[in-house]
């Protein structure tokens, strides 16, 4: 398997396929994020073993989520890192802080998609990860807590581009 | 000799809630620990479960890349991988040059192999110093701390840093091999090569440390695989996969070398892989010191725009000085994927540019992240008097991993 | 007899003997030998804040040497007198590092090692960064990103001079 027949495999599946050779990106777009699980089986089927990284990328008008995928098995595709992406839909954005309240609002609810765990088991500490930066909720995850920061700023998801906080409000003792 | 008592499949499965089980919390304020608390639950003294509470590192290193501009990132990727940091170094910067569209000249190339190749030997002797401290020998402690030092003395002498050395920038390196360094790396070789013996001697041949770590943690080619393990330690289940042979960058397609991996992949496999690594590494670096190539260490686009005073210094020194035009980089949009083998294991980096001073998306994983779900798994079912060896043989570096 | 403080030695035996020992605690050959004592048994607690660990760990080993200085690190928070904050500390690393303090025997010292832990070095502007001066009495700060093992040996002497210095505080006058 090479990475055109790969390209003609995931197509197969509906999903919009690129790959850019100089840049090392292959990437498999699926606008429909109820069909990742289904993709994302195909790929472990042909080969993809293990994820790489899952991050998501916040754009204006929606998050797109992208697992990272590589394989250790299958000798032609070591090479290659496929990009799984799909976009979600955002939610209303958040309050301007009220500095009479000292708050920003009420915390923003999580934006829902499938997790992916039960098919690459490497996406474990991953997708906790990008749920508690960027507010992804990864629907069937065993263990969704957050990992990397306290629970100061659970529910503000610090990557997001409209991410702020207060420094007043954090104490060490 | 331990063996394993529950399965690692069924134990994810075990409800640690009952008055059976207890929790115990070992660090961070802990030397075995490191910058991280470690909750294991415990049927009488074997592990049942594994929870890593990490985070108390994260440096947010992502979110400070994003808001800077792109040739800024370099130190902060650095300061995340202390015992590694060409290899942090290398990754973004390879990444940057395929989003940039810059290709390194042969020369730089090799100089990025050798620097790489020193440090991969000096995070080796590292984890082999710690993992000494892990089973209670301050002996390897030392001679590995003590050791480590003329490699970093030969990275001082390239570079001029101990260990935050910002050395390789897009499209080239900062310096040029000084005079007498070739035979200052020969010397340090030889004398590596000696030491060798020794390492074997009282600490990889050692009944002791062999009854401690052979057939402990234990961790099969698939369940490898599933569980998305990096580096040394995918190697030592017997994976032969390695980012410098599989997605060459630098001059690692110019070069021979091996990939050693080992059948077990217990804890004493992952000793003994580090120590073949760094017999691979010193091979590389006589291949690279003696196929250097002459030639510029920077490429022809960035050298032509060089002023007067820096080309001079570029002339006399082989100096790149830092021009202002790095502050000023505009990618055009668009992303790019790259990936290095570190001495941990493969970092991956995933950059995205909207063409504008700053990283849109500045994303990258480094590999002791990737091995904590092989940590959680690894050590179930083995006694808690075995959890230091195998969490030693991790080779696990917490602001690594906390980014 | 300088001070002339309530120097009358008679009475009641107990108090007497009280009152003879917080005169001696202040005189000088007791405050020399427990300030040498001090200086010689600096146990830095064995907690890695960030990556300048690295460098602490360079410090200990074969090359610099500081346990020459008496510069030993120890496990437990109980039974050590100093404190080094290796670099950056995070919202969640500061308690832990705050709580060992407490933990801590007094007389104690801290040392707070890097650039991150002055005022937060390269990661200045970020959200999860706290700097050591606001949680914890620094005594020495050793700059540096990171400080090279020399560096935090200097650092080490200039907290004995210190020590020297101040020894008349050494004891605690109410002693438990």
């Amino acid at each position: 398997m090479n990475a055109d027949e790969l390209k003609t495999a995931l197509e197969a599946e509906g999903a919009k396929v690129t790959y850019d050779q100089k840049r090392k990106v292959f990437d498999v777009f699926v606008q429909d994020p109820s069909r990742i699980k289904q993709v994302a089986r195909k790929m472990l089927e042909l080969g993809l073993d293990h994820v790489v990284s899952v991050t998501g990328v916040d754009y204006p008008d929606r998050i797109e989520v992208i697992w990272h995928a590589s394989s250790y098995s299958v000798d032609s595709l070591e090479g290659l890192v496929v990009a799984l992406r799909t976009p979600i839909s955002k939610g209303p954005p958040r309050q301007a802080y009220d500095p009479r309240t000292r708050t920003y609002g009420p915390a923003r609810p999580p934006l829902p998609v499938d997790s992916l765990t039960d098919v690459w088991p490497s996406a474990l500490f991953l997708e906790r990860e990008a749920h508690e930066m960027f507010g992804i909720e990864f629907r069937g995850h065993p263990d969704l807590r957050p990992i990397l920061l306290s629970d100061d700023f659970y529910g503000k998801w610090p990557l997001r581009k409209d991410f702020t906080y207060d420094k007043s409000e954090l104490k060490v003792a | 000799m331990s063996e394993r008592v529950y399965n690692i499949e069924e134990a994810p499965n075990i409800d640690v809630s009952g008055d059976r089980y207890i929790m115990l919390q070992i660090g961070p304020s802990h030397p075995g620990s490191g910058h991280m608390r470690i909750k294991v639950w415990l049927d009488g003294d074997i592990v049942v479960k594994v929870d890593p509470d990490i985070g108390f590192v994260h440096r947010t290193s992502e979110w400070l890349s994003e808001r800077r501009e792109f040739i800024k990132a370099i130190p902060i990727v650095e300061r995340i991988m202390l015992p590694d940091t060409i290899h942090a170094n290398l990754s973004y910067i390879t990444t940057l040059e395929r989003l940039l569209g810059l290709e390194a000249p042969p020369r730089a190339q090799y100089l990025r192999t050798l620097a790489a190749e020193i440090n991969r030997i000096t995070s080796h002797l590292y984890g082999i110093g710690i993992f000494g401290i892990f089973l209670g020998s301050s002996t390897v402690y030392m001679w590995a701390f003590g050791d480590r030092e003329p490699f970093i003395d030969l990275m001082e002498m390239l570079t001029g840093a101990r260990i935050t050395y910002s050395y390789i920038i897009p499209g080239g390196v900062r310096w040029d091999m000084p005079k007498g360094f070739k035979e200052r790396a020969e010397k340090v070789l030889e004398y590596m090569e000696k030491r060798l013996k020794d390492y074997d001697d009282i600490w990889v041949k050692n009944p002791v440390v062999q009854s401690r770590c052979v057939n402990v943690g234990v961790i099969d080619k698939t369940n490898a695989i599933r569980l998305g393990v990096v580096g040394p330690n995918l190697r030592a289940s017997g994976v032969y996969y390695d980012t410098r042979k599989h997605d060459p960058y630098a001059a690692y397609q110019n070069v021979d070398f091996e990939v050693p991996t080992f059948k077990n992949g217990d804890a004493y496999d992952r000793l003994l892989i580090r120590v073949e690594e760094i017999k691979q590494s010193m091979k590389i670096i006589k291949q690279v010191l003696k196929d250097m190539p002459e030639g510029k260490i920077i490429d022809e686009g960035t050298y032509k725009q060089l002023n007067p005073v820096m080309k001079k210094v570029y002339d006399e020194r082989a100096r790149v000085m830092f021009p202002a035009f790095y502050n000023h980089m505009r990618p055009q949009p668009g992303e790019a994927t790259g990936r290095v083998e570190a001495g941990r294991g493969e970092i991956f980096f995933y950059l995205r540019s909207d063409g504008g001073k700053y990283p849109y998306r500045f994303r990258w994983v480094t590999p002791s992240f990737r091995n904590l779900p092989f940590f959680t798994h690894v050590a179930v079912g083995y006694r808690l008097a075995d959890l230091p060896a195998i969490y030693g043989s991790v080779d696990y570096f917490p602001p690594e991993a906390d980014r | 007899m300088a001070d002339g403080e309530g120097l009358i030695f008679l009475g009641n035996l107990e108090e007497v003997a009280k009152k003879s020992l917080e005169y001696l605690k202040k005189k000088e050959p007791i405050t020399k030998m427990v300030s040498w004592g001090v200086n010689f048994s600096l146990w830095p607690v064995h907690l890695m804040t960030s990556c300048c660990g690295a460098e602490f760990a360079a410090a200990a080993s074969p090359r610099f040497d500081l346990e020459r200085l008496g510069f030993l690190p120890f496990g437990g928070p109980r039974q050590t007198n100093l404190i080094v904050v290796e670099g950056t500390t995070t919202w969640k690393m500061a308690r832990v590092v705050r709580r060992v303090y407490d933990q801590m025997p007094a007389p104690k010292w801290v040392i707070a090692m890097g650039a991150c832990a002055m005022d937060g070095g390269i990661f200045w502007d970020s959200y999860n960064i706290v700097v050591a001066r606001d949680y914890l009495p620094v005594d020495v700060y050793v700059p540096g990103c990171p400080p090279r093992p020399e560096a935090l040996a200097r650092g080490v002497m200039m907290l004995k001079e210190k020590i020297d210095r101040e020894r008349s505080n050494l004891i605690p006058s109410e002693q438990r």
